[in-house]
C-alpha cells in the first residue's frame, strides 16, 4: 500500500511537469494547489475505506488533469492548424481542423462522466480513454502536426528560389568564362532543388490520399534535407563565384 | 500462397493496345521534336545574346570604365552568404523540428518506458513532452541542467493514462 | 530493370530520346497494367499511362538518381496521375465503391479461355482491394519491382512493405475464395 501511495504521489509530481516550458500547456494543465495541499494532509490513513476513497479521489483528480491537458493540446493544434496558410492544404486542413475540434468535444463529455466512477471503473475509464486516443486522435493529431510544418516549408522553398533566381543571374553571365566548377556546382544546386520540390509535391499528394502520416512526414523530411542539400551547394557555388570574381577585379583595380 | 503469385503472374500476359502503344510513342516523341526545334530556335538566340554579352565584358573590363564596379555583374555585394547561411541554418532548424516529430512518433507508438520519452526529450533540449506541438521559433532553447532534470520527470498524455488505467 | 538501365537512363537525361523510347517500351505495359486495376476502363487507363510518360518525358532532364531508382519515379508519377484523376473526373463515385463486375474489361486476345476468364477473375479480386495493397500486389508479384524500390516508389519503409505485402495476399486470397 505505502509503495502504492508513493507511486500515485509520483504521478501527481510528473503531471505537474507537465506545465513546465510548454506553450501548449496553459493554466488547465498546472494542477490544483488545494488537490495536492489535501494529499499531503492525508496522513496515514485510519481505515481500509478511507484508502480506497483518497485513492479514488486523488485518481479523479489525475484523470481531469489528464483529459484537460489532452483537450488543452487538441485546441493548441486546432488553432495552429486554423492559422496555417498554405492555399494546397486548405480542404484537408479544415477537415483536421473540425476532426480536431471533434476530440475536444470527445474529451469534454467524457470528463462529464468523472464524478460518477469508481476505482474500478477509474482504471477502465482510463484504458478507453487511452485505446480512444491512439486509434483516433493521434493519427489526426499527426496529421495536423504534419499540416502545419509543410505550411511552414513553404516559405523556405520560396526563399530558396529567390536565391536560385538570384545567383542564376551571375552564373549565366559566367558561362560566358569557361568554368566547369561553377556551371557543374550550379546544376548540382537545381538538381537538388527540383528534388525538394518533388518531395515537396509529394507530400501534398499524401495529403490528399490520407496517407499514412509518417509516409507524408518522410516526404516533408526528405524535401527539407534536398533544401539543405541545395543550401549547401549554393554556398559553395557563391564562394567560388566571390573567388573567379575577385581574380578578375583585382588586376582591374590595380590598374589605377 | 503460391498458386495465388502464379494467378498473379498470368496478370502480365496483359498487354496495352499495339495501336495505341503506337499513337502514344507518336504523340510523345513527336512532341519531343518539335521541342527540339523549339529548343535549336532557344539556343541560337541564346548564343546571339551569349556574343553580345561577352562583347560588353570585354569592352567593360579591358577598356577601362570606372562605372564597372558599379555595373559589374559580379559585384555579389546583394549574394549575401551571410543571409545565405541564415536560411541554411533555418532549414536545418526546421529538419531538426522534423526528426524530432518523426522520433515522437515512433516513440508513441512504441510506449513502453517513460525513459525512451524522457531521453529523447532531455537530449533535444526541449521541454515538450507532447512534441506533437510544434515548437515555435526563437522558443527552442537549450535548458539547463536543472531544466532538464525537472522536465525528465514528465510523461505524456499517454503515459499517465497506462499508469491511471494499471 | 533494364539491361544497361542506368546508362539508358543518363542518355535519356541529357536529351536523348531513343534512349528514353527504350524505357518508354521496357516500362510502358507494366505503367499500364499498373493504372488498368485502378480504373474501369482500358480507355482510361491508357489516357492515364500516355499522361505518365508524357509527365515523366517532361521532367527528365532533372532527374537524377538521388536514392530514387528510375522505376519508382515512373511509379509515383503513375500513383499521383491515378489520384489526379479522380479529383477531376465528374462522377464522384470511386473505384472502391463500384462493384467491379460493371467494369467490363476486354483483355487482349489469349489463347487459353480458361486462362483469360482466370484474368479477369484477379483482376476483379484486386479491384475490391485498398489503393495500397493493390500498389503493392502489383509492384511485387506482378512486376517482380524488387522490395527497396517498392518502398520508395510507395514512401514507405521496406518493413512496411513487406507487411503489407503479407496482408495484401492474405485479404486477395480470401475474396478470391469467397467469389470462387
Amino acid at each position: 500500500m505505502k509503495l502504492k501511495r508513493v507511486w500515485v504521489v509520483g504521478i501527481f509530481f510528473v503531471l505537474i511537469g507537465l506545465g513546465i516550458g510548454n506553450l501548449a500547456r496553459a493554466e488547465e494543465c498546472i494542477l490544483n494547489k488545494s488537490v495536492f495541499e489535501g494529499l499531503q494532509q492525508t496522513g496515514d490513513p485510519q481505515s481500509y475505506l478511507q484508502k480506497i476513497r483518497q485513492e479514488l479521489s486523488l485518481r479523479k483528480e489525475l484523470i481531469s488533469s489528464v483529459l484537460d491537458c489532452a483537450i488543452e493540446e487538441a485546441s493548441a493544434l486546432k488553432t495552429s492548424v486554423d492559422a496555417s496558410s498554405a492555399p494546397e492544404l486548405q480542404r484537408i486542413a479544415l477537415e483536421i481542423s473540425t476532426l480536431l475540434g471533434n476530440s475536444m468535444e470527445y474529451y469534454k463529455f467524457q470528463r462529464k462522466k468523472i464524478p460518477d466512477l469508481g476505482l474500478e471503473g477509474s482504471r477502465d475509464f482510463a484504458s478507453d480513454i487511452l485505446v480512444w486516443r491512439k486509434g483516433n486522435y493521434i493519427p489526426v493529431a499527426k496529421t495536423a502536426s504534419n499540416i502545419i510544418l509543410w505550411s511552414k516549408n513553404q516559405a523556405l522553398m520560396r526563399a530558396a528560389k529567390s536565391r536560385l533566381d538570384q545567383i542564376g543571374g551571375a552564373v549565366t553571365i559566367l558561362k560566358l568564362i569557361e568554368n566547369d566548377r561553377i556551371q557543374n556546382k550550379w546544376k548540382e544546386a537545381n538538381i537538388s532543388f527540383d528534388a525538394a520540390r518533388l518531395e515537396n509535391k509529394s507530400a501534398v499528394q499524401s495529403f490528399e490520399n490520407f496517407a499514412h502520416p509518417e509516409e507524408t512526414l518522410a516526404s516533408i523530411k526528405r524535401s527539407l534535407e534536398y533544401l539543405s542539400k541545395t543550401y549547401e551547394v549554393l554556398v559553395n557555388l557563391v564562394d567560388e563565384i566571390s573567388k573567379l570574381t575577385s581574380k578578375i577585379q583585382q588586376p582591374y583595380e590595380n590598374s589605377f | 500462397m503460391e498458386d495465388i503469385i502464379k494467378q498473379l503472374k498470368k496478370l502480365q500476359h496483359i498487354e496495352p493496345d499495339r495501336l495505341f502503344t503506337e499513337r502514344s510513342r507518336a504523340a510523345l516523341f513527336g512532341v519531343q521534336k518539335s521541342r527540339g526545334t523549339w529548343g535549336l530556335i532557344l539556343r541560337n538566340v541564346e548564343l546571339g545574346a551569349s556574343f553580345a554579352l561577352a562583347g560588353i565584358l570585354i569592352i567593360t573590363i579591358f577598356g577601362g570604365f570606372s562605372t564597372w564596379r558599379f555595373l559589374s555583374p559580379f559585384k555579389l555585394s546583394n549574394l549575401d552568404t551571410t543571409g545565405l547561411k541564415a536560411e541554411a541554418q533555418a532549414v536545418d532548424v526546421q529538419i531538426e523540428l522534423t526528426n524530432l516529430n518523426y522520433d515522437e512518433i515512433i516513440n508513441t507508438v512504441n510506449l513502453e518506458s517513460t525513459e525512451s520519452v524522457s531521453a529523447l526529450v532531455k537530449n533535444k533540449g526541449k521541454s515538450a513532452p507532447l512534441p506533437l506541438f510544434e515548437q515555435e521559433e526563437g522558443n527552442v532553447t537549450e535548458g539547463s541542467v536543472t531544466e532538464a532534470e525537472e522536465i525528465s520527470d514528465t510523461i505524456s498524455i499517454e503515459e499517465a493514462l497506462e499508469m491511471l488505467a494499471k | 530493370m533494364l539491361d544497361g538501365e542506368l546508362h539508358i537512363i543518363k542518355r535519356a537525361v541529357e536529351g536523348d530520346s531513343s534512349a528514353f523510347g527504350q524505357l518508354y517500351d521496357h516500362y510502358q505495359p507494366k505503367i499500364y497494367r499498373f493504372t488498368l486495376v485502378k480504373v474501369s476502363h482500358r480507355e482510361e487507363a491508357e489516357d492515364l499511362t500516355h499522361q505518365v510518360f508524357l509527365k515523366a518525358l517532361q521532367s527528365i532532364g532533372s532527374y537524377k538518381d538521388l536514392g530514387f531508382p528510375f522505376s519508382s519515379w515512373l511509379y509515383r508519377i503513375a500513383r499521383n496521375q491515378v489520384v489526379d484523376y479522380y479529383r477531376t473526373r465528374k462522377e464522384t463515385v470511386r473505384i472502391e465503391d463500384t462493384d467491379p463486375d460493371e467494369m467490363p474489361e476486354k483483355h487482349p486476345a489469349h489463347d487459353k479461355l480458361a486462362d483469360k476468364i482466370e484474368i479477369e477473375r484477379t483482376q476483379k479480386a484486386l479491384r475490391k482491394l485498398k489503393p495500397e495493397y493493390q500498389d503493392v500486389i502489383m509492384m511485387r508479384f506482378v512486376e517482380d519491382l524488387p522490395i527497396r524500390e517498392t518502398a520508395i516508389a510507395l514512401g514507405k519503409t521496406e518493413g512496411a512493405v513487406k507487411l503489407i505485402q503479407h496482408r495484401a495476399i492474405k485479404e486477395l486470397k480470401k475474396t478470391l475464395t469467397e467469389n470462387h
